[in-house]
């Protein structure tokens, strides 16, 4: 670490080590009360969760009100953590379920979503050309068009940046079915810029 | 990979490795070199790049959090924090124990916070330059986005680590032709996409070019790398215009010395060391140069180039930063430079530069959020 000054603040300091046991260190401290570790670790991770829960939700409002529930319990329950997983994965974890306990408490049949999600694509077909020919902000709209199961299994593996195998422990599902899933939803993604008319 | 398909003696890549790859994150030998030569895989691996494309700029789109007093405190329920599931001794002076008052006054706790961040990202974003060319000692000079510049079979650099941060969006490419302030720039894919620049936009050049080796001239500010024999440093890395770089202890075998050209000519130039050291430097064609501060008018129609910045609702992508490849670093690079083949992107926040240890995405999102 090179700190010519050396009067960098505790979030200099965290960047300094690498996420895993900058991680470890910052909810350690957070554990302890400390609010500079909190700031950090929200800087760390704050903007992704909220960028994941508002892909999943679709609503600014409720995402923040969700990041903002997320946040609190990672405060509170930061001596929980034990390192089994990286700490990202782990407050993606809470902020799912405080979305999921959301969208429930709506009625969302966020149970049928996800059957409907782990259903076999219909594999390449004519559908794939649609993108191959996409525009990037065509594909943006029509990600906002998938239903809530397939928009968040794509935040999590390209949005969050997590591993397959830690996607598949946030949503509590096997790794294949992670990839089916993923499978799943560029299908639907392609389906819908063919529905859209989009691609001529 | 996948085992070889029973009716054709070709395999594919596997979605994991697809996956990876539209990730940026590195695939294997094999799987480097199947998709290299796999019309197929690279039209998978095309088709789950612009999904991960998709994710991503939505991901970059979203704005910070609104501060938390413009949150209706009756929005939350009231039984979402269960107050006695605070242990009122874990709770600092920002978070009450009082029941009425915790989820309020953390809320306001984390607003605070969350302001500090925007402030801090901001002013390191602002000042986000692009430093290209040849790293030294990647564990204690610490680059924070990473461009492999491809090699083997593959001459596109294509941006590796970068990938995933929500903070950023990158764009690459040749460049087909300048548009004003804008560069229009065609995609591996073959897709245009435009760049637009501002003042504020660093413009960079790198590469092993005799074009490059023309701008060492006397009077600049450059920062040598290579390793040193009877006194003269035969250039691996220059790097010119770069005074406020710090450079941490070289791997065995090189040296880095900071200084002022003199003496400058086709076979090399001096450089005179703050403290009036003249040491000599030889250059060759191998010698990998990077010019920061360049001018966006010198880039070549055709060059590479590589842009970091934030997407457009249009697809354009607002560049905080343009590097120019000019020319691959040589093959001939030593491996003791784990730098060799990547670019560096660093983040100056108020005048102090900020280091992270390794080139993640999430280090890179660190980076910009905790510049101060």
């Amino acid at each position: 670490m090179n700190d010519p000054n050396g009067n960098v603040g505790a979030a200099i300091f965290a960047a300094s080590r690498d996420p895993a046991s900058r991680d470890g260190w910052l909810l350690g401290r957070i554990g302890q009360g400390d609010e500079d570790a909190m700031a950090a670790f929200y800087r760390a991770h704050g903007r992704v969760v909220l960028a994941q829960v508002l892909l999943v939700t679709g609503e600014r409002a409720l995402a923040e009100e969700i990041v903002q529930d997320t946040m609190l319990a990672v405060w509170r329950r930061a001596g929980d953590f034990r390192g089994d997983s990286s700490a990202r994965s782990w407050v993606i974890a809470i902020a799912r379920r405080q979305t999921r306990d959301r969208l429930r408490g709506r009625r969302l049949r966020v149970v049928d979503d996800a059957f409907l999600a782990d259903r076999p694509g219909s594999g390449p077909g004519p559908e794939v050309t649609a993108l191959d020919r996409a525009e990037l902000a065509e594909v943006r709209v029509a990600i906002r068009d998938l239903g809530p199961a397939h928009r968040e299994v794509l935040g999590l593996v390209f949005g969050s940046g997590l591993s397959l195998p830690e996607v598949a422990g946030v949503l509590e599902i096997p790794v294949g079915t992670v990839k089916s899933r993923l499978s799943a939803a560029r299908a639907a993604l392609s389906r819908i810029l063919n529905e859209k008319g989009q691609i001529q | 990979m996948n085992a070889p398909p029973t009716d054709t003696q070709s395999s594919h890549l596997d979605l994991d490795d697809l996956i990876a790859a539209a990730n940026g994150q590195p695939i294997g030998d094999a799987a480097g070199e199947h998709l290299t030569g796999c019309e197929h895989c690279r039209l998978e691996a095309s088709r789950w790049n612009l999904v991960a494309d998709g994710v991503r700029s939505l991901a970059a789109a979203t704005p910070e959090a609104a501060p938390p007093e413009a949150v209706p405190p009756e929005a939350a329920p009231p039984e979402a924090v269960p107050p006695e599931a605070v242990p009122p001794e874990a709770v600092p002076a920002a978070y009450p124990s009082h029941p009425g008052q915790l989820r309020r006054t953390g809320r306001r706790a984390l607003a605070r916070h969350r302001r500090r961040a925007v402030l801090v990202a901001g002013s390191a974003a602002a000042a986000l330059v692009l430093l290209a060319g040849v790293g030294v000692g990647v564990g204690t000079w610490t680059g924070l986005v990473q461009v492999d510049l491809g090699g083997g079979a593959s001459a596109e650099p294509v941006l590796t680590a970068v990938s995933g941060c929500p903070a950023l969006e990158s764009a690459s490419g040749t460049l087909e032709r300048m548009n004003g302030s804008s560069l229009v720039i065609k995609t591996p894919s073959g897709r245009p996409v435009t760049v637009t620049t501002t003042a504020s936009t660093t413009a960079s050049e790198t590469g092993a070019s005799a074009a490059l080796l023309a701008d060492i001239t006397d009077g600049a500010s450059v920062t040598v790398s290579g390793p040193s024999s009877d006194g003269t440093i035969a250039a691996f890395s220059v790097i010119i215009a770069n005074p406020a770089q710090q450079h941490p202890q070289p791997p065995p075998g090189m040296v880095v010395v900071k200084g002022t050209v003199a003496d400058a000519s086709t076979a090399g130039f001096t450089v005179v060391t703050a403290d009036g050291t003249r040491v000599p430097v030889t250059t060759s064609g191998d010698t990998n140069v990077s010019v920061l501060n360049a001018s966006l008018g010198q880039f070549p129609v055709g060059v590479s180039i590589l842009a970091l910045g934030s997407a457009g609702p249009d697809g354009s992508l607002a560049a905080v930063g343009v590097v120019a490849i000019m020319a691959p670093p040589p093959a001939s690079l030593p491996p003791s430079l784990p730098g060799a083949r990547q670019i560096h992107v660093q983040t100056h926040a108020q005048g102090r530069q900020v280091y992270v240890k390794n080139c993640s995405p999430a280090a890179v999102d660190e980076a910009l959020a905790a510049g101060g």
